[in-house]
């Protein structure tokens, strides 16, 4: 469980979400911290793992097509048609 | 004929002269023979000498033969080959035959065509820098000067330049936009941004209906998922091109969120790269406030919009492979980093346990219990969460963590006491004396019992004898 005081990982990009999961490791393997702070920083760095993790496994193929028209720039799928696979499957509008 | 001064020519002679560009020349109405007609001399002149510009006469030549050595013959040709404006600085079209590289790096070929050849030598400095190799068959253009060869008799091209034949101007063209556009900074070094470790969008600026995309979307999709791939068509050849390329850049810089651009188009014969190397697009690459990785496909070494970018790769797959990471190198380098941290809490656990046994603060096991059911708690519920290596060593930290609560219960401070063993406090903030540095002599110290505690002054120190 997430103690208040700190960032939620939920907002976090997977850049910052790693570079903060490696500062925490850090901190833990210098080996510099009480027992207590150090089940702290090991807590929050398995929350960071965790959402890495996820960004990780999670992640939806989404390709869009830039248009611009009258009213401004458009996102359209990308229309490929029948083609090579894996360019033409799970492809969507990025919202 | 009347003495002619030194310097001036007959009429057809002057005009030759002239025209070949020669510095000095001097008519001798008889070739071959020095006659006085030449020669400034006089009786007040014994030794006058003239100067044909290769050989020195004096009047003591005056009517003998001239017989001229091998040499020196070599040298006159030498000489007027290398002073005449119209063999010197040239620019010849020709054919390529037998090229070959010497082992200093000088470049040695024929120049032909139908009726005639000349040797040609290019020199390592010059052909070092030469932008394409020489095949046999080739149609050049040579830019280079005439030189007599005296070793073997012959005449030759040194060549300075050479440029694909056809291409000529179109790539002097090239060269020159290089020079301008390179003296403003755009290719500098500096100017280059670095790319994003983790781009959030990629952004894709090629033909909507070119293989080159399908590669693109392939690999990013198979090495970087996560990442939106925005794709601002543009035309990458004919009419328009280099204009529909700043379009599509300056489209994803005004949409934002794309952390990085690929720029490119695929390879293959009869490949067009002009818009690559239009000057509006080569400086949209570099006012683009994203950054952008080229990846046109070609034989050719060098586009001006590989020079721009901030990055280039040889194909648009390569390009793909460049700009996003590799999700599997990512995952493993992840459970590494959870593994790691997973060893640190380890580690944390072993030198707390072993420091139970002198905290003074662990006197009562209320806090250890606490501390000890804390950890659990987080133990457990982060070993679901981790893989591998690193939910083998938290099954470790955690066995540890078990066998150090049992250990502390059954010899835990209190216990120890019963056992006969006392702890000696010191301060009012009752620190554990843990050595006899810094006791005094008369200072009074609390021991701890089983049952009860002790106030004594201590009354001597004596170091252990080992």
């Amino acid at each position: 469980m997430p103690r208040g005081g700190r960032a939620a990982p939920g907002d976090l990009s997977f850049e910052e979400a790693l570079v903060l999961l490696e500062t925490k490791v850090q901190a833990l393997t210098a080996g510099r911290l009480t027992v207590e702070e150090a089940l702290e920083a090991f807590e929050e760095g398995v929350e960071l793992y965790r959402h890495c993790s996820a960004k990780l496994r999670g992640a939806e193929r989404r390709v869009a097509k830039l248009v611009e028209t009258l009213k401004g720039i458009e996102e359209v799928p990308l229309d490929r048609g029948p083609g090579r696979e894996g360019s033409s499957g799970a492809q969507g509008a990025v919202p | 004929m009347g003495p002619a001064p030194e310097g001036t020519f007959g009429p057809p002679t002057e005009r030759l002269a002239a025209c070949l560009g020669l510095r000095h020349f001097h008519s001798t109405p008889t070739p071959g023979v020095i006659t006085t007609g030449a020669l400034p001399t006089g009786p007040g002149k014994p030794l006058a000498r003239l100067d044909t510009g290769f050989r020195t006469y004096t009047s003591e030549d005056v009517g003998a033969r001239v017989v001229l050595s091998v040499a020196e013959l070599t040298e006159q040709l030498r000489f007027i080959v290398g002073h005449n404006r119209f063999l010197q600085g040239l620019w010849i079209r020709g054919e390529v035959a037998d090229p070959s590289a010497g082992p200093s790096g000088n470049l040695y070929f024929t120049l032909a065509d139908d009726e005639a050849r000349i040797h040609c030598v290019m020199f390592a400095r010059q052909a070092r820098a030469l932008a394409f190799r020489l095949e046999e068959g080739q149609e050049v253009v040579v830019e280079g000067d005439v030189e007599v060869y005296g070793p073997r008799g012959t005449y030759e091209l040194v060549a300075k330049t050479i440029e694909p034949s056809g291409l000529g101007a179109q790539y002097l063209a090239l060269i020159q936009l290089r020079a301008r556009l390179g003296a403003e900074g755009i290719f500098s070094p500096g100017a280059k941004r670095p790319l994003p470790p983790f781009p959030t969008a990629v952004g894709v600026v090629t033909s909507e209906h070119g293989a080159a995309l399908a590669d693109v979307l392939l690999v990013l999709g198979d090495r970087w998922p996560m990442a939106p791939v925005i794709v601002a068509p543009a035309r990458v050849q004919g009419e328009g091109a280099a204009d529909s390329i700043v379009a599509a850049l300056e489209l994803l810089a005004r949409r934002g969120g794309v952390a990085v651009v690929l720029l490119g188009r695929g390879g293959g014969s009869g490949e067009d790269l002009v818009a690559f190397n239009d000057e509006i697009a080569v400086r949209a690459i570099r006012a683009c406030p994203i950054p952008v990785v080229s990846c046109v496909g070609h034989e050719v070494d060098w586009t001006l919009a590989d020079l721009a970018a901030d990055a280039r790769a040889p194909t648009p797959t390569a390009g793909a492979a460049l700009v996003v990471p590799d999700r599997a190198e990512v995952s493993l380098h992840l459970h590494r980093t959870a593994a790691a941290m997973a060893e640190g809490m380890h580690r944390s656990l072993i030198g707390a346990a072993g420091n139970l046994g002198g905290q003074a603060k662990l006197l009562t096991t209320a806090p250890l219990e606490e501390l000890l059911a804390h950890g659990r708690g987080t133990l457990s519920t982060a070993r679901t969460g981790l893989e591998g290596g690193a939910a083998a060593w938290l099954r470790m930290a955690m066995e540890h963590l078990e066998a150090q609560g049992a250990l502390l219960e059954a010899s835990g401070p209190p216990a120890t006491l019963v056992r006969g063993y006392a702890i000696a406090l010191r301060g009012a903030d009752r620190r554990p004396v843990v050595s006899i540095s810094g006791i005094d002599l008369g200072e009074e110290l609390t021991v701890l019992l089983a049952d009860g505690e002790v106030t004594c002054r201590v009354v001597g120190v004596r170091p252990q004898v080992t």
